[in-house]
């Protein structure tokens, strides 16, 4: 065979045959990367004591699960400290975190630092919305202290009193619940007081009788409503917003009345899609307000109420 | 279409004839080989993608009788559990007398790693004894719960109730599980006499879902397995939480209605592959789910790589089929270029070719052919040769009786007028004549012999024509030496002698000249006749037409023949010009090649061959 006949059968046919292989091997990986790289991301809780949002934990485990995240729990030395939370949002985006998500002690201390770190990864928030963000994964605050003014109404005849007990932060989502439902009890003519300290001090300023409400706006703080409650012979009726463990009992056994409770599996879950979604900068339907349920002692039990209020651990 | 057809098959014959043995075998080879590499790797694909799905059904069905035993024999513990708390702590056990509550702690510590809490239960809902347990909660009402109710309703069953959260003791830790529980109605005995109640054994939710996790459905083809129940109330599923979140929802309800075995099914724009087990005795069913999508992702590589080997394999025969092609076609290739070879013209060509029989035979009968054809040849030259040799002995003997008669005649004549020494020198100079003709055979003489024949036959003929004409006959030095063929200037002068010297009066005058000139010998034969015009000296050598077949007197025939003669024996370069002017007499110039004694001899040889 001449040198030009050669060229001109196998020359072609070796270059397909590249082509061909090279087409094998850049559609081969496409299986492999179709999980995406791995995303650190950085969590900074409000609280010293990350028990209040174990469930949110769960789903967030769960999303980190999913989509490849690798996950970093910070707790500030101090419950509700906005300086600490700014300090180790700072470390965080410093230390080149993509994605963070932040449980904001304080609306305005921590809005410098939030608005810095924006620029520079994708921060969402829960439990408190906030401007400069990438996103708030949560309830409506304002929609949930309504409901839980409305809620304390029923108990409490006009001219009655409800004891708001409020969070350490005003500053806050948890403020905004308490703003909301401070405006619907006193428009609907309930007088409203304010306290702030202890289970203790709480009990004591129960037990003077004149109480015939307690709204707790968080956790904690209906937690220890709760055990102030107990202790009282003749207590107010107590509502509250959270869904822990001693809350649930204290549902069961009757000392809250009622809560409103949000999946927080759902809200852990979304707030670390969407922090990725953002990071990866992918396209994702904007984030819409997380519904909340009232539950009360006596559908509590119903099915929907126990997925809502007792995660399924194994 | 049918003008599509012919065009086509237009095109194929031109490429069929424009094409080599070589790219047509090799074409052909490859076309047939693609065609059954695409047919067998599309039946080994289709076949593999067949089994491969079979396979994977099996394997889930495997995978789900796995996990169907395993699970039995978790449930089957449960129900030992139970039987045993009804039978060896209950059944005997007279309520009145006895607390079993310690038996049925003991019960409980056995198989503590599986199970939540034992209680039993009056037909009213009463707490009789529980274990770890025992103070029920005062929310609670026993009797309003599903599985107290199922228990009361078929009492010779044993009923499981979907996953729920264990709510019945009071925990100082606050702790809300998630049990399965186990409940048939018992026979209690109390002051001897039989009452009804129920037997609980709540079993740890974290049993079932250590049967079910990593099951492997699959080999990382996203595949999972759960559980439900008959209903499609999901009781174990692996992203359980987010089923009860509201953010991933899972075609239970649907698969409720599936039968056991494998089936296809498309959800949330998924196609799934859906295998279905029904667990024994709780009518529970396990689900094993494989999206197809990644299976097809596979089965994409798998094509693309099958495409590769397609290709690669192509390629390689390709390369195969056009060495093969070139071995095969190679004696054809060599014959192809010998016979091109014979064609144009060379003597020897190597038509011995080896190769396949039809190749070999074709050369042999090439070979024969050729052979056979070269002999007919020889044979016509030889023929050609001969046919010469009697031209040019017809030629030359064309020339004696002319000359001899006249001769002869002449002498005759003279006898008779008593000129009896003229009649002498002219039979004398007849005779040196005829012996430079005879020349012992040979064809070839010397320039000197050819100028003494031409003296004699001047001396001959002066003396016929009355010395009309002088002759003068010279030779340039060492041209005497050369060789010529003989009986060339002889017919000239007859031509001068017939033509220009007949009206002559004693003034005729012929000079025969021989000289050089370059690699040629020149012999040149000039007369002062009357001349001729062009047409006339343009017919005489005419060898051609009409002239050329006369042979009457003055018609050219003595001139032609020397021209002939001359161009057979030397080539076409060679033979006679003629310059003549009407008036102006004529000059022939014979033209030789200068042959000294050996080529005259090679030229003797050729000659008497």
């Amino acid at each position: 065979m001449s040198g030009r006949r050669f060229a001109w059968w196998v020359l072609p046919l070796l270059m397909l045959g590249v082509l061909l292989l090279l087409l094998l091997l850049i559609l081969y990986p496409a299986r492999t990367q179709r999980r995406p790289e791995l995303l650190e991301m950085s969590v900074i809780a409000r609280e010293a004591d990350g028990s209040a949002w174990a469930t949110a934990r769960q789903g967030m485990e769960q999303a980190a699960a999913d989509l490849n995240v690798e996950l970093r729990f910070l707790y500030p030395g101090q419950s509700d400290s906005a300086q600490e939370q700014g300090q180790l949002l700072r470390r965080e985006v410093e230390s080149g975190a993509s994605a963070i998500l932040l449980f904001p002690a304080d609306r305005e201390a921590l809005s410098e630092e939030v608005r810095a770190a924006s620029s520079k990864a994708a921060l969402v928030t829960l439990e408190t919305d906030m401007e400069d963000t990438a996103g708030y994964v949560g309830v409506d605050n304002a929609a949930l202290g309504e409901a839980l003014g409305r809620a304390a109404l029923n108990g409490v005849p006009p001219g009655g009193t409800v004891l708001l007990v409020l969070a350490a932060s005003q500053r806050s989502g948890v403020g905004d619940r308490l703003a909301a439902a401070e405006a619907v009890l006193r428009s609907e003519g309930r007088e409203v007081r304010y306290f702030a300290g202890t289970a203790d001090a709480l009990t004591e300023a129960l037990s003077q009788g004149d109480t015939q409400a307690v709204i707790a706006f968080e956790a904690s703080s209906l937690e220890r409503a709760a055990a102030a409650v107990s202790r009282l012979e003749d207590p107010p009726l107590l509502y509250g917003a959270g869904s822990t463990a001693a809350i649930t009992a204290g549902l069961e056994q009757g000392r809250i009345t009622s809560i409103l409770a949000q999946n927080a599996f759902s809200t852990g879950y979304l707030a670390v899609e969407s922090a990725a979604r953002t990071a990866r900068r992918e396209t994702a339907e904007p984030l819409e307000s997380l519904p909340f349920f009232t539950v009360r002692r006596e559908n509590m039990y119903e099915p929907e109420h126990q997925k809502l209020l007792f995660p399924v651990t194994w | 279409m049918a003008r599509l057809s012919v065009s086509l098959r237009r095109r194929w014959r031109e490429l069929y004839h424009r094409s080599s043995i070589q790219v047509i075998l090799s074409l052909f080879f490859t076309a047939v080989a693609v065609v059954g590499m695409v047919f067998l790797g599309l039946t080994l694909f289709l076949r593999f993608s067949a089994s491969n799905n079979a396979l994977l059904v099996e394997n889930s069905q495997r995978v789900l009788s796995q996990v169907n035993l395993n699970l039995d024999a978790r449930l089957r513990e449960m129900m030992r559990v139970s039987d045993a708390a009804y039978y060896r702590v209950i059944k005997d056990a007279d309520l009145a007398e006895e607390d079993i509550a310690r038996d049925l702690e003991l019960l409980y510590y056995t198989s503590r790693e599986s199970l939540v809490s034992i209680a039993v239960f009056s037909d009213s809902g009463d707490l009789i004894a529980a274990a770890p347990l025992a103070v029920l909660k005062n929310s609670v009402s026993p009797e309003r719960e599903g599985w107290f109710s199922a228990a009361q309703e078929r009492i010779e069953n044993l009923h499981f109730s979907t996953p729920h959260v264990q709510n019945l003791f009071v925990d100082p830790d606050y702790r809300y599980r998630w049990v399965v529980s186990l409940s048939r109605h018992v026979e209690l005995t109390r002051d001897g006499a039989i009452e009804s109640g129920v037997l609980l054994v709540d079993m740890s939710y974290s049993g079932i879902e250590q049967i079910c996790k990593d099951v492997d459905l699959g080999a990382g083809q996203g595949g999972y397995l759960y559980l439900m129940d008959g209903a499609g109330e999901i009781v174990y599923h692996p992203r359980q939480q987010l089923i009860y979140a509201g953010l991933l929802e899972e075609n239970n309800a649907s698969a409720a209605a599936y039968a056991d075995g494998s089936h296809n099914e498309v959800f949330q724009g998924q196609r799934r592959q859906v295998t279905v087990k029904t667990v024994g005795y709780t009518g529970w069913k396990l689900v094993g789910v494989v999206p197809s999508e990644n299976l097809w992702d596979n089965y994409g590589q798998l094509l693309l790589f099958f495409l590769f080997i397609v290709f690669f394999s192509v390629f390689l025969l390709v390369l195969v089929n056009l060495r093969l092609s070139a071995w095969i076609t190679a004696p054809m290739k060599k014959l192809d270029r010998a016979v091109k070879e014979l064609e144009a013209g060379r003597e020897t060509v190597d038509l011995k070719v080896d190769g396949p029989y039809e190749v070999e035979h074709l050369s042999r009968s090439i070979q024969s052919m050729v052979s056979t054809m070269r002999h007919l040849m020889d044979d016509i030259l030889q023929q050609e040769e001969q046919k010469r040799r009697s031209e040019l002995d017809v030629l030359q003997s064309q020339i004696n009786p002319h000359f001899l008669y006249n001769t002869l005649d002449s002498v005759i004549w003279m006898t008779e007028n008593g000129r009896t020494e003229d009649a002498v020198v002219m039979l004398t100079s007849l005779a040196r004549l005829f012996r430079i003709s005879l020349s012992r055979g040979s064809n070839i003489i010397t320039v000197a012999e050819e100028l003494e024949h031409a003296r004699h036959y001047l001396t001959i003929q002066k003396m016929r024509y009355k010395n009309k004409f002088s002759a003068d006959l010279s030779a340039e030095d060492g041209v005497e030496g050369l060789y010529t063929i003989k009986l060339i200037v002889q017919p000239i002068l007859e031509n001068a002698i017939y033509h220009g010297m007949d009206y002559a009066d004693g003034d005729g005058k012929i000079c025969v000249q021989a000289f050089r000139e370059g690699e040629d010998v020149v012999i040149e034969v000039a007369d002062n006749g009357p001349g001729m015009p062009e047409e006339v000296v343009e017919r005489l050598l005419d060898q051609s037409g009409v002239y050329a077949a006369a042979g009457s007197k003055g018609s050219g025939i003595g001139l032609r023949n020397v021209h002939r003669r001359i161009q057979l024996t030397f080539g076409r370069a060679y033979g006679l010009s003629i310059l003549s002017e009407p008036d102006d007499g004529t000059v022939v110039r014979i033209r030789l090649p200068a042959l000294d004694e050996e080529a005259g001899r090679r030229y003797r040889k050729e000659g008497g061959q």
